[in-house]
């Protein structure tokens, strides 16, 4: 077994309605070592969450269809297993943390049932019901939930709570790779901050890998090892954090998003957001996706792809570099 | 300067099933012309709440608001009505505050036909709604537009233009920006600040963001459970936070920084329900800090250096 524990080539997904084609993904590269945090940054409709949900196969059924490329976990190619294969793996090996805890959990259930459920159908050990059970309780009080709340209903826990029992039925498995799609958007931040916290050390007893998509660059300087920023459905930028938050070679995209935000230990008068709007998903983009709002755009970003430029971890989709390798390269 | 709003001892009970629910529970406040108020908190603490009971949206249970000097608890229904041209609100869910079955130019149009602003100049009207379009940076073109056919960004703007249609002085912002994304978040909170530069409005901005109310605020509010925990101006808050909750707040927030990594301070617990309180420092079960008198006696609001107001009694010994 080699160290990728996930490997992604060239990945398009497109959504396919009566009126018209939304290409979500268009092309993703990416590779995930073992024990590794990935953090995935990008704005809403950037396509950070259905290629999350590529991974697991879950596009919804008529619409959503991945057109080209491969998904290796382990070696294998997950978009060529068989139906039930693939229900296995998923929640076992591979599980998800949803966005809203508020609606991800079943109203009329308990919470212990639904971690129950879990368990039982991922019950390759044959544990008997009871022991089962007893694994339910651990997983509550593994999230900081009282064993004895088990029998208590979704409505009864405050959100933090909920996102707390979110975790545990992801974790219950113990994956080898959970997939959290803004797990604490919808939390305020000292809940946020116990929550970012229990997961730091689950992940690090567990051994588990991580992708972790966010909108909250903030978040992602706190828990992750990589980042890829994603626009329009491209990684336009990846690196490791000290390349992402300290190199001076970055994406304008990148550029863009580190002026929106306003800081707290920066004093900043004015703001300096990306003028624009993202691209209309329902056309095929000819060029650089970012190229209309780009203020170092050319005629060339129009009309062509720009290459990826490598240096060390640090990859960067854009003709600002490409170009500047080569002429050292002429050299 | 002058003061525009300002409040005293404002309280908002809602009744439940299980008592009464102070949602804002004695609140001082003044705001000078021209000034932001920030007023952060998180979700339950009773920000929004007291935004709108300042607009009478919400009944105040008791209290006293005045706008220019002038009492509005005093003032009827119809004279209030009146007020609200001076007076207006801009809401946080972009999606849901705005009728879809309206047209923007509709939209736009609507706080002014109700208040009988331009009766049967209808040019008037025309180039007063090109202006706001213009001013809040939407395109003509989108006159005729649904909101369902505009992004969250575009669809805050009409918010903002339906809010200044009346040429109001004072404005409470309940969450502008939370559903936005960031770079568009940026874009709404530069409009907000250049029409306070031009109109010299005066705002009530409500958020949960520390790092957009550092930005846009004049002074500061930190609310916890229907109290005010600390007020002060902008630069001494983040310097010399002295309330454990605003220190708490402030160190719970991760920052795009990988040097100040692994610093989050964990706030134990959870905010309990504000239903019929017990007498007592709201906070003292969650804070790392509490003694014994924190959950018995009650604590005003202190002046501990210029202008900065705490309601702690130990905060200069916590902060040594």
């Amino acid at each position: 077994m080699s160290d990728k524990l996930l490997e992604i080539k060239d990945l398009h997904v497109m959504y396919h309605t009566d009126l018209e084609n939304v290409y979500a993904v268009n092309g993703v590269d990416l590779e995930l070592t073992t024990g590794e945090t990935l953090g995935l940054v990008g704005e809403t409709g950037a396509g950070k969450t259905t290629l999350a949900l590529s991974i697991l196969r879950l596009l919804p059924d008529r619409t959503g269809r991945i057109t080209e490329g491969e998904i290796y976990y382990n070696g294998t190619n997950l978009l060529e297993l068989d139906k039930n294969v693939m229900a296995g793996i998923r929640g076992e090996e591979i599980s998800m943390i949803f966005q809203d805890p508020m609606t991800a959990l079943n109203p009329t259930q308990t919470v212990g049932q639904q971690i129950y459920e879990a368990l039982m159908l991922h019950n390759s050990n044959h544990l008997s019901k009871k022991e089962l059970w007893a694994r339910v309780d651990s997983c509550l009080e593994m999230v900081g939930i009282p064993a004895a709340r088990k029998k208590e209903y979704p409505h009864q826990f405050s959100g933090g709570m909920k996102q707390r029992v979110v975790i545990a039925i992801a974790l219950c498995c113990e994956p080898s790779l959970l997939l959290a799609d803004e797990p604490t958007t919808a939390l305020d931040v000292t809940i946020q901050a116990q929550v970012l916290m229990m997961m730091k050390e689950l992940r690090e007893r567990l051994g588990t890998s991580m992708i972790l998509i966010t909108h909250d660059l903030g978040v992602v300087a706190q828990v992750c090892d990589n980042v890829g920023v994603m626009y329009a459905g491209e990684i336009i930028e990846y690196g490791s954090l000290e390349d992402i938050f300290k190199n001076e070679k970055h994406h304008p995209y990148t550029v863009g998003l580190f002026g929106s935000i306003p800081r707290l230990g920066v004093e900043t008068e004015r703001l300096s957001p990306i003028d624009g709007l993202m691209p209309d998903p329902t056309k095929k983009i000819v060029g650089c996706s970012f190229a209309p709002r780009c203020p170092h755009a050319t005629e060339r970003c129009m009309q062509e792809k720009p290459g990826l430029y490598r240096e060390g971890s640090h990859q960067i989709k854009c003709f600002l570099y490409t170009d500047e390798s080569k002429k050292e390269a002429s050299k | 300067m002058s003061v525009l709003i300002e409040t005293q001892d404002l309280k908002k009970y809602f009744k439940t099933p299980r008592g009464w629910l102070h949602a804002v529970d004695g609140i001082d406040l003044k705001i000078e012309e021209g000034r932001t108020l920030g007023v952060v908190g998180e979700s339950g603490c009773g920000k929004s709440t007291l935004g709108r009971a300042v607009l009478r949206l919400h009944e105040p249970t008791s209290g006293k608001i005045f706008y220019e000097g002038q009492d509005l608890m005093a003032l009827k229904k119809s004279e209030m009505r009146h007020m609200c041209t001076k007076m207006q609100m801009i809401f946080q869910d972009p999606y849901s505050s705005l009728n879809p079955r309206m047209s923007v130019w509709q939209l736009i149009a609507e706080p002014m036909l109700i208040n009988d602003m331009y009766k049967g100049d209808k040019d008037g009207l025309n180039k007063h709604i090109e202006e706001l379009m213009d001013t809040v940076g939407l395109a003509k073109r989108l006159a005729h537009s649904y909101p369902h056919e505009l992004d969250g960004g575009r669809r805050q703007r009409i918010g903002v233009a339906r809010a200044l249609a009346l040429n109001p002085k004072f404005i409470v912002c309940d969450e502008p920006v939370s559903a936005l994304d960031v770079s568009i978040q940026a874009q709404i909170l530069n409009l907000l600040m250049d029409l306070q530069d031009d109109r010299g409005l005066t705002y009530m901005f409500i958020t949960h963001d520390l790092s957009v109310v550092k930005h846009i605020s004049d002074e500061i509010m930190v609310m916890y459970m229907g109290k005010c925990v600390e007020r002060a101006p902008k630069q001494e808050l983040f310097a010399n936070p002295a309330h454990p909750y605003t220190r708490a707040l402030l160190r719970a927030i991760p920052e795009p920084n990988i040097d100040k990594r692994g610093e989050l301070e964990i706030l134990k617990g959870e905010v309990t329900n504000p239903i019929n309180p017990k007498p007592g420092c709201r906070f003292a079960h969650r804070c790392p800090y509490a003694r014994e008198g924190c959950m018995e006696t009650e604590t005003g609001l202190q002046e501990i250096s210029p202008a900065h107001f705490v309601a702690c009694p130990f905060c200069k010994e916590i902060n040594g």
